[in-house]
């Protein structure tokens, strides 16, 4: 049983990624409803893994353009109105790639060594640190 | 990273918890899982084969039917309401407009003749691309029905025309002409 702190944690790092609530919620659901398929000895991987499958699969469909529709076109969210809402950090991490937001949260939020990034994202540990480098240059510049 | 802009980092996303409502979703969900799914740990594995076998083979049995599985999509996707790419009454500019679809859609004789064909979307169905359309009836309450392509998988489970009722959604599953239909409504 995946714990409501663990639940948690899962859904932070979904928004890490996608930034909206609504598109976090559905990817931390699907992940825990299609979890029921398998048996699994390393829960929080797994779910990170099908989280983060999920949502780059999704934006890979948007790209091709196959299943673009309002919803989707509504979801963007507006910088403009996010800077008149003065949330000075989630305007930061606006100005971020997903692929930043998903280093930054791990490596600051969660802790996680560039190391454990790399098995989790595929991502080369190089690639990681200049990533995080370059996001904490663009957080900077935007301040 | 400045500690000031770390911890404001750590701040923003500790303030972002799912609701009760939604925790509860996921619980459930589990409880499910847990009712005929028994979890595996690393001590199970290292105690012997022998157990792990039989472990796989109780997984087997009691995993959960396909056809709840299906039932459970459906649902879910009804409940979400997600918009048409594509408004029509016609099935005919629905296939042109889903046309990566591997199978015609189709009217299908137990479609009930009181709701009619509004708009479709692709969705899937277990990982395989589905037409998900939409009916209304003349009160104009949502139907979503479900079509997609068989495989032996699925002929075999869906067995002959099935209600199933979760929570206050009714889907009901048949098959026909090489497709299987799974129609969901709200009671």
């Amino acid at each position: 049983m995946i714990k409501e702190d663990e639940l948690n944690k899962l859904f932070k790092y979904a928004l890490s990624l996608c930034r909206q609530e609504e598109q976090a919620w559905d990817l931390v659901h699907d992940a825990v409803l299609n979890s029921r398929k398998y048996i699994l000895i390393n829960k929080e991987a797994y779910l990170k893994r099908m989280v983060r499958n999920a949502f780059y699969d999704e934006l890979k469909r948007r790209a091709r353009n196959i299943d673009f529709n309002e919803e989707l076109a509504t979801n963007q969210l507006n910088i403009e109105e996010e800077m008149q809402n003065k949330n000075e950090i989630n305007f930061l991490l606006s100005k971020l790639s997903s692929e930043e937001r998903e280093i930054l949260f791990l490596h600051y939020v969660e802790g996680y060594s560039y190391k454990e990034i790399s098995k989790l994202s595929g991502m080369k540990v190089g690639t990681i640190m200049s990533k995080l480098s370059r996001s904490k240059d663009k957080m900077r510049e935007a301040k | 990273m400045s500690d000031d802009l770390e911890n404001r980092l750590k701040d923003h996303y500790a303030s972002k918890n799912l609701s009760s409502d939604k925790i509860q979703k996921l619980m459930d969900i589990q409880e499910a899982k847990t009712v005929s799914f028994p979890s595996l740990n690393l001590k199970a594995l290292s105690a012997s084969l022998v157990t792990t076998c039989l472990i796989l083979v109780a997984v087997n049995f009691f995993s959960t039917p396909v056809i709840q599985k299906i039932a459970q999509q459906v649902r879910y996707n009804h409940l979400k309401n997600m918009p048409a790419e594509v408004l029509s009454k016609d099935y005919n500019v629905i296939n042109a407009a889903l046309d990566r679809l591997d199978f015609t859609a189709m009217a299908d004789s137990q479609i009930p003749t009181s709701i009619a064909l509004a708009g479709g979307r692709y969705c899937s169905i277990e990982g395989k691309i589905a037409a998900q359309l939409h009916y209304m009836d003349k009160n104009n309450k949502r139907y979503t029905l479900y079509q997609f392509k068989l495989n032996d998988e699925l002929n075999g489970a869906i067995k002959s025309k099935t209600s199933i009722v979760l929570d206050s959604t009714e889907v009901v599953i048949w098959k026909a002409d090489g497709l299987g239909f799974a129609l969901a409504t709200s009671r």
